[in-house]
């Protein structure tokens, strides 16, 4: 698996990779400063040839003139200092020998401007600019050369030709060392730059290395979470494919077993008609057995059948507009032998303004029927209430059922598996009570099939309250959403019921 | 290559450097003021004359040395700057700058000197030669004002020259000439002043 992305800022960088991109960088600014060297060596030679013709462009004898010396040492020598080390820039950049060469010319071309400026001080500023030019490089060993070349020339000047240099008739014969001290002290300050400046090179190349390195790993995270998606993206197609084709079959397989079921049931039925007629009482109980368990294993089926359909994304809803009153008393009649079999009593309340909703009636009815039959199983000699009204959910109208019962009530912890299938709470429960966990399930289903929603409240011994809301327009969701993985912003129930028993289909 | 390359340079550096301090041929002045001279001397003071070439680019230099020593001397000096103009130029040949910057300075009288007599009375030979002459006719000194070829600043010519003028023993008289020739070839330069020995024209 991946590696945890490093913090930059206690990243070691690679020496070598930092070693490289440092010697990369400081041959670019060889190289560019090379560059920058001839065009300024083709710069001065052309000025000094300007300079020379401007000042002093011919020699005269008498009535006759020639080109002054001075023109053509600005042409010839000044062409010799300058193109040489200008050449070497071009043929060969970023070489050592390329930029003392180009410091040597520099300091010798200030000579000759000086020269040719006839001393004037101001022109021995040319040195000390072009110091600070050589500077560029970063590299304080072109000031060595360069210092050398000034104090030599200085030193030779100052022994032939001292006024030339110094304006002064006389002048110690060390006085070179002065003017070679002053270079220095400029020359103090240039290294100074040049060292920190490579210092800053070092730290740029660190940190450029960090940085290549930190875009490597999170290149090489991208590549394993964009594999770990796939892979995942893989495998929840496969479980989804899984997922249909164990529908499809629980949807194929319980539709076979319904149709013999069916027969089984009719044929008890009419062999019980038979045994009866003709007075064999003790066939008629075997007989009404097998009819219960048929009608059990019938029911079962159907759940089954319901849950496979939703979850092969095949559940459609019918959907009609019906008047919710008159369902629910039918509804009612039809359940009240159940819920009085325990002993049980059944209050029911219907607002007046119920009214009629848009939604798939056989859900509906089914929803109601799992409820009331739930709370009828687990509750003895108690109360059992029925309660419809409007209301309005997240600015949604719709209807309200709520089923309450005085029975045994639901621990926390049974709560949290309320809603899936085959889920059973407790097999003490499951022993007692029976059922297969399909109800509940189913509710939950439809209920979100329908747009609606269903909620708990419970508590052990004190009964639970079951409610559903379902919009007054219903409108079928995706499949997907209807199997048990609450999307988000749906909210999950709160209690768990124990193992209801399936529903029969109504 | 390298090696080579810096031993031309510094080489061709030599021989500029040499050029610039090499001086003119000296003058052979008369000890005495030459009484033939349409330059007057002054009778109260030194007369400080200056031969030049109105077109020779290091005698700038000289101008400006002549400047420095007209304004620091104790006691000016009757002064002149004697152009020369040599025969078969064109007219104005002598109005440049240089004359302009000569005929500025204060207490200095500007002169043209058609065909270059004025300069072979006083044996010049190289444009910037300066003579001083005292009030009572006797060469004082007779140098360049320069260190070298076009080369402004502080040197034995313009120290000497102040020390005269202020009235103080100078270390030297004489010291070499920078500039160009005022007459071109040195045999046209003998010949003239051969002839200024015998008293005759020069050809």
């Amino acid at each position: 698996m991946s590696r945890p992305i490093p913090v930059l800022s206690a990243m070691a960088p690679d020496p070598q990779r930092a070693d490289d991109l440092f010697r990369a960088h400081q041959q670019d600014i060889y190289r560019r400063t090379d560059r920058m060297f001839a065009y300024l060596m083709a710069g001065q030679w052309l000025a000094g040839i300007g300079f020379a013709l401007w000042v002093s462009p011919v020699a005269w004898s008498g009535p006759s003139s020639q080109t002054h010396v001075h023109v053509w040492a600005a042409i010839f020598l000044g062409g010799g200092i300058s193109l040489f080390p200008a050449l070497l820039a071009l043929v060969a950049p970023g070489v050592p020998a390329t930029r003392y060469t180009i410091a040597t010319a520099q300091m010798l071309m200030s000579a000759l401007l000086i020269h040719l400026t006839g001393g004037r001080i101001e022109t021995h500023f040319h040195v000390f600019g072009s110091l600070a030019f050589l500077a560029f490089y970063r590299d304080w060993r072109v000031l060595v050369p360069a210092t050398i070349v000034v104090a030599v020339d200085h030193m030779l000047r100052g022994l032939f030709w001292p006024q030339s240099v110094y304006g002064v008739l006389l002048s110690s014969e060390w006085r070179w060392v002065e003017h070679a001290a002053w270079v220095l002290f400029e020359d103090v300050f240039l290294v100074i730059a040049c060292v920190r400046g490579t210092r800053e090179l070092h730290e740029m190349a660190n940190r450029t290395a960090v940085l290549e390195q930190a875009h490597k790993d999170q290149v090489r995270h991208a590549m394993e979470l964009a594999e770990l998606v796939a892979r995942l993206q893989l495998s929840q197609q496969q479980v989804e494919a899984a997922t249909r084709a164990k529908s499809e079959f629980l949807a194929n397989m319980s539709h076979e077993l319904r149709t013999p079921l069916n027969a089984i049931t009719l044929y008890s039925e009419l062999l019980e008609e038979i045994a009866a007629e003709e007075g064999r009482d003790d066939e008629v109980q075997d007989l009404v057995k097998i009819q219960a368990s048929s009608k059990h294993l019938l029911g079962l089926i159907n759940g089954i059948l319901d849950l496979s359909k939703i979850e092969a994304g095949k559940m459609e809803l019918d959907s009609e507009t019906f008047e919710v009153a008159p369902m629910v008393h039918e509804l009612v009649g039809s359940i009240d032998a159940v819920i009085r079999k325990n002993g049980n009593d059944l209050d029911m309340t219907i607002a007046p303004d119920a009214g009629v909703i848009h939604a798939d009636l056989t859900k509906t009815r089914q929803i109601l029927f799992n409820l009331l039959s739930n709370s009828a199983k687990f509750t003895t000699g108690g109360r059992i209430s029925l309660k419809v009204d409007r209301t309005t959910q997240d600015g949604i109208a719709g209807v309200r059922f709520a089923v309450s019962d005085t029975g045994i009530g639901m621990t926390v912890d049974q709560q949290a598996r309320l809603f899936r299938p085959f889920a059973q709470g407790d097999m003490t429960i499951t022993r007692k009570y029976g059922g297969t966990g399909l109800g509940l399930a189913l509710v939950w289903r439809f209920c979100e099939l329908m747009g609606g929603r269903v909620s708990v409240v419970s508590a052990p011994d004190r009964g639970a309250t079951f409610t559903v809301f379902l919009p007054a327009r219903a409108r079928a969701r995706d499949a997907d959403a209807s199997r048990f993985t609450p999307a988000k912003g749906i909210r999950r129930p709160e209690r768990h019921d124990p193992v209801p028993a399936v529903a029969p289909a109504v | 290559m390298g090696v080579l390359w810096f031993g031309a340079v510094v080489t061709g550096l030599s021989l500029v450097a040499r050029y610039d301090n090499t001086p003119g041929p000296a003058a052979d002045a008369p000890n005495v003021w030459p009484a033939p001279s349409r330059v007057t001397l002054d009778p109260e003071r030194p007369t400080l004359v200056m031969l030049a070439h109105p077109r020779c680019a290091c005698t700038r230099a000289s101008v400006t040395e002549l400047a420095e020593v007209m304004a620091r001397a104790g006691h000016r000096p009757k002064a002149y700057v004697v152009f020369i103009k040599p025969g078969g130029v064109a007219a104005q040949w002598e109005q440049t700058d240089l004359w302009k910057s000569a005929a500025a300075i204060p207490g200095v009288t500007v002169l043209r000197d058609d065909g270059g007599d004025e300069v072979r009375r006083f044996g010049a030979s190289t444009s910037g030669q300066t003579l001083v002459y005292a009030s009572d006719g006797r060469l004082l000194f007779s140098g360049g004002a320069t260190g070298a070829r076009g080369h402004a600043g502080n040197n034995h010519g313009r120290a000497a020259l102040l020390a005269i003028l202020n009235g103080e023993q100078p270390d030297r008289t004489s010291t070499p000439v920078f500039g160009c020739s005022l007459f071109g070839t040195h045999d046209e330069l003998a010949a003239a002043v051969t002839a200024v020995a015998d008293g005759s024209q020069p050809k």
